[in-house]
């Protein structure tokens, strides 16, 4: 899958994420993560973002995700919803 | 299926959706319809379909997908159809629709080849009352009364005593006794009136109504107090069960100076049966 637009989803409230993705056709996958809980859970946010990237075999994309305390479910839903919205 | 209360949780709420498991709630119910906005369809449906796959399970988990004429029904079927979820809630039921809608889902359900899951119906249109003598023909495994829809569509006013609804009432609860599933009442809307929630779902229950759908957390216990059963109750039914044990060569038998027969049994055992499954009784 090619991202070939920019795309939003999620929230700014709490328990949510705000997910926005950017086309980028041949840096590879740069992401930018922001959360209150970065130092103790920032690898397992990335972890969950890359797993999603794989199953949609996403090589190329800006991505930059705005925690709010968000459970790995929901993230899981932001990024997928963002990705499908940026093709 | 059985329950007291049905809470409906907006579909792309994710803090509502954390701490609706917590909740005691019998069913939550996850609404991609009228609690989502169009632009959110997509982010509802995924978030519903992740949060039943992640989320604990400490209730049953309905989801109400979008009408059949929506561009939203079949993806709503397709995405959920593998997920853990108890049941589907299929809006703006009449007998052609629901038909037509548990088409798709049996056909998605073979196309990945899992179990179908049950079908509840919302009756909340005007053919969907007339037309419940075909619809219960069908594989219906529940009807939900929706008031307030229903009563845009007849015409009526919307009044706290429910008057106006008396006649659907009465007929969603004839049709599941006949068919024999479960039929939830309707959501009392104000929820700042608690005393007009209570007046409301006593008359329900009087009715016949199996349970209540809840619109807010704070429906939700006075819902399963009124739609569960007292500690008499229970020591009353849990006697009669102790009894019949100790009768068990007779068809008939005395308890407490009242007469027990095989209904008066059943329906005892029916009382402990949901009391151990909402946790009023523990082993």
């Amino acid at each position: 899958m090619i991202v070939s637009k920019p795309a939003v989803a999620g929230t700014l409230e709490s328990n949510d994420c705000y997910v926005t993705v950017l086309p980028n056709h041949s840096s590879g996958i740069q992401l930018v993560i922001r959360s209150i809980v970065m130092q103790k859970y920032g690898h397992l946010i990335e972890k969950t973002i890359r797993e999603v990237l794989e199953e949609y075999q996403i090589e190329h994309v800006s991505l930059t995700l705005e925690d709010k305390g968000a459970l790995d479910f929901t993230i899981k839903a932001r990024v997928k919803t963002a990705l499908e919205r940026s093709v | 299926m059985n329950g007291r209360s049905y809470l409906f949780i907006p579909g792309n709420s994710a803090g509502m959706m954390v701490s609706s498991f917590v909740l005691d709630a019998d069913v939550l119910i996850y609404d991609l319809e009228d609690a989502v906005s169009l632009d959110q369809k997509d982010s509802a449906r995924h978030l519903v379909n992740e949060a039943v796959r992640f989320l604990p399970k400490r209730s049953q988990c309905w989801v109400r997908v979008n009408p059949l004429d929506s561009p939203y029904f079949m993806k709503d079927v397709d995405a959920l159809i593998d997920s853990p979820i108890d049941a589907f809630l299929l809006p703006k039921c009449d007998d052609v629709r629901f038909k037509d809608m548990y088409a798709y889902i049996e056909a998605a359900a073979k196309r990945k080849n899992v179990h179908i899951k049950p079908c509840v119906a919302l009756i909340e249109s005007a053919t969907g009352v007339f037309t419940l003598p075909k619809l219960i023909k069908l594989n219906v495994s529940g009807l939900f009364l929706g008031a307030e829809d229903l009563s845009a569509d007849m015409h009526m006013t919307r009044t706290k005593g429910s008057d106006e609804i008396m006649l659907a009432r009465q007929q969603v609860v004839l049709h599941a006794r006949v068919k024999g599933i479960v039929c939830i009442d309707t959501p009392f809307v104000d929820v700042e009136d608690m005393d007009g929630l209570q007046y409301d779902a006593i008359k329900a229950k009087q009715f016949g109504f199996d349970g209540k759908a809840c619109i807010h957390p704070k429906q939700v216990s006075q819902i399963n107090q009124l739609f569960g059963y007292s500690d008499e109750q229970l020591q009353w039914a849990q006697g009669v069960l102790d009894m019949a044990k100790k009768h068990a060569d007779v068809a008939v038998f005395n308890y407490q100076g009242s007469m027990v027969d095989r209904p008066i049994l059943l329906r005892a055992q029916h009382m402990v049966d949901l009391a151990r499954k909402w946790g009023l009784i523990h082993e």
